[in-house]
């Protein structure tokens, strides 16, 4: 399973502009990362906590709504976060490349 | 005296000590107090010692993480990341857009489109353009510059995609031919694949852009000048209703068209002809806007100088009627008011947005006029540097006024101050631009088409911060 897991994040990051993918667990741990260490904890812990924030603002609108996909367009990066009730994904792509 | 000194024996003399006297002693006695000792006993306080278990957490790393959920967690997800991943690489959306720090005031040229001269021998110029509803398309109409009797030039619309990539400075990559000289173009606004086009014989013209062949939806000729306003009107009679067509001519008649896409029919719906007010002659017009907050209103500028607000819900009979295919169609003085008007040609009328009183014309006489509604009167009158060709309001900016002129001068005015904003340079090198039309585009950022009268059309971004007072 282990493998099964770091061939799909091969897959992503294999994938045109992209520069980083990151999962965090539910307690906002990075559990797989492709970028350095402090980056990864940065990522995690600031992307976790806009993830749970955009959440509570989605379902505080219309509680039978929920958040499936967060993309963020910064000046450098687009950042693409797919949060779970276990897991969040968070991908890092240039769009420039 | 001699006694005193006499020579004489005087008897001895003690002298006492003044420095030692007798010792005296003399017995005392003092009794001292018994010392005393007290005893007292103090309580110290009691403590005891408790222990405290703690459970040592464990502290719980990649290796405690269910591999099992984790991998269908990410094939389930991951096609729908590979899908916004590729949906992002294709994205244009954000190709024009500039943060506004780093832009600064900077007015740039984009691309240059230069409209194919296959009939060297007329001298052609740009006569109408229009950007599509979601500005990924310019139109532009061409015209010869001169008509001497009859239009028997090879008319041609041409259509240029502006979000493409490539190369921009290039020919059109569309191009429809017309039996005359093009003088009005209007894109549907709700559907971008739906174009009219008005010529100089007084033909409109609506296509299909759907197929490669563009259909031909309608075209019938009952203006009997050149049509000089096209404008697809939204919620016309009733709302939410679908766009119809309005086409104003110079023979002063104005033409309310219905479509219907799935029947492939354009219809007359209405037809309106201004007159005077003293002896009922038709009135040309030089140009038209309808009403955005009213559909059934629009102002007419009109020869003679003066604006004309016009309502087609009037039912005013003319005498004049129009021949259709098979009956005469009646038409209707849709004139409410004449204001007073320019003391040359009234070249440009335009609502402010959003403001249901205000409303604009300039002239040839160095005069932009901001009018009310209400009170039917000039509210202030900005005093223009040069004759303008014609008028463009800034949706993004409703207080903005473009005008331009014939030299090339684009100048922007607040229409509620008054006051004139520094002018746009636009001089790309080869000096300033002819101009026969403008047309701004209002979305991420503005673009300017610049219609030339030597047949060119030049496209121009212009940062927002131009349409600032405080910009210099």
């Amino acid at each position: 399973m282990a493998s099964e897991v770091e061939e799909t994040l091969k897959r992503i990051q294999a994938h045109k502009g992209v520069v980083g993918t990151i999962v965090v667990n539910a307690e906002g741990i990075p559990i797989k990362t492709t970028l350095d260490n402090t980056t990864t904890v940065q990522y995690a812990g600031l992307i976790g906590q806009l993830s749970d924030k955009a959440r509570s603002v989605v379902r505080d609108l219309d509680p039978t709504n929920d958040l499936t996909f967060l993309r963020i367009r910064t000046k450098k990066h687009e950042i693409m976060v797919a949060p779970d009730r276990e897991f969040i994904l968070i991908v890092i792509q240039n769009p420039m490349d | 005296m001699s006694k005193a000194f006499a020579c004489g024996d005087v008897d001895s003399v003690d002298c006492p000590s003044s420095w030692l006297s007798n010792r005296s002693c003399q017995d005392n006695g003092a009794q001292t107090s018994g010392i005393t000792f007290e005893e007292s006993g103090v309580q110290s306080i009691t403590s005891t010692t408790v222990e405290v278990q703690t459970d040592v957490s464990e502290k719980q790393g990649p290796g405690s993480v269910d591999m099992t959920k984790l991998a269908a967690w990410l094939s389930k997800i991951t096609p729908r990341v590979i899908e916004e991943l590729e949906k992002n690489g294709r994205s244009r959306v954000f190709d024009e857009y500039k943060l506004q720090d780093t832009m600064g005031c900077c007015i740039k040229h984009l691309y240059t489109i230069g409209l194919e001269q296959s009939h060297p021998q007329y001298n052609f110029c740009t006569s109408a353009i229009d950007w599509s509803s979601t500005g990924g398309m310019l139109v532009i109409g061409r015209s010869a510059k001169e008509h001497s009797s009859w239009c028997d030039h090879p008319g041609s619309v041409f259509l240029h995609q502006t979000n493409r990539q490539e190369k921009k400075s290039e020919l059109p990559y569309r191009l429809l031919d017309v039996s005359s000289c093009v003088t009005a173009v209007s894109a549907h606004p709700n559907e971008s694949f739906i174009l009219a086009c008005g010529t100089y014989s007084g033909e409109v013209i609506v296509w299909n852009l759907q197929r490669d062949d563009p259909i031909v939806i309608g075209n019938m000729t009952l203006h009997s000048e050149a049509v000089i306003h096209m404008e697809w009107v939204q919620n016309y009679g009733v709302t939410n209703a679908r766009p119809v067509l309005a086409s104003a001519s110079r023979d002063g008649s104005v033409i309310i068209w219905t479509m219907k896409t799935s029947s492939n029919t354009l219809k007359v719906s209405q037809c309106f002809v201004l007159q005077t007010e003293k002896d009922a002659t038709d009135l040309g017009i030089i140009c038209a806007k309808f009403n955005p907050s009213n559909s059934s209103q629009f102002l007419a500028g009109v020869e003679g100088g003066s604006v004309a607000i016009c309502s087609t819900d009037s039912r005013r009979p003319c005498q004049r009627k129009r021949a259709l295919s098979n009956k005469d169609l009646d038409c209707c003085d849709p004139v409410l008011n004449f204001l007073d008007g320019h003391k040359g040609t009234v070249t440009g009328v335009q609502w402010v947005p959003g403001s249901k009183d205000l409303f604009l014309s300039c002239g040839t006489d160095l005069e932009l006029r901001v009018y009310s509604l209400t009170d039917l009167s000039v509210l202030r009158i900005i005093h223009l540097p040069q004759p303008s060709c014609g008028l463009e309001i800034i949706s993004s900016h409703p207080n903005i006024a473009v005008t331009w002129s014939s030299s090339g001068a684009i100048h922007l005015h607040d229409v509620h101050t008054a006051k004139m904003l520094p002018p746009l340079d636009m001089d790309n090198g080869i000096g300033k631009i002819p101009l026969s039309v403008v047309r701004v585009r209002t979305s991420s950022s503005q673009l300017f088409a610049l219609g030339s009268s030597e047949g060119k059309v030049f496209v121009w971004q212009v940062p927002h911060v131009n349409f600032s007072n405080n910009c210099t």
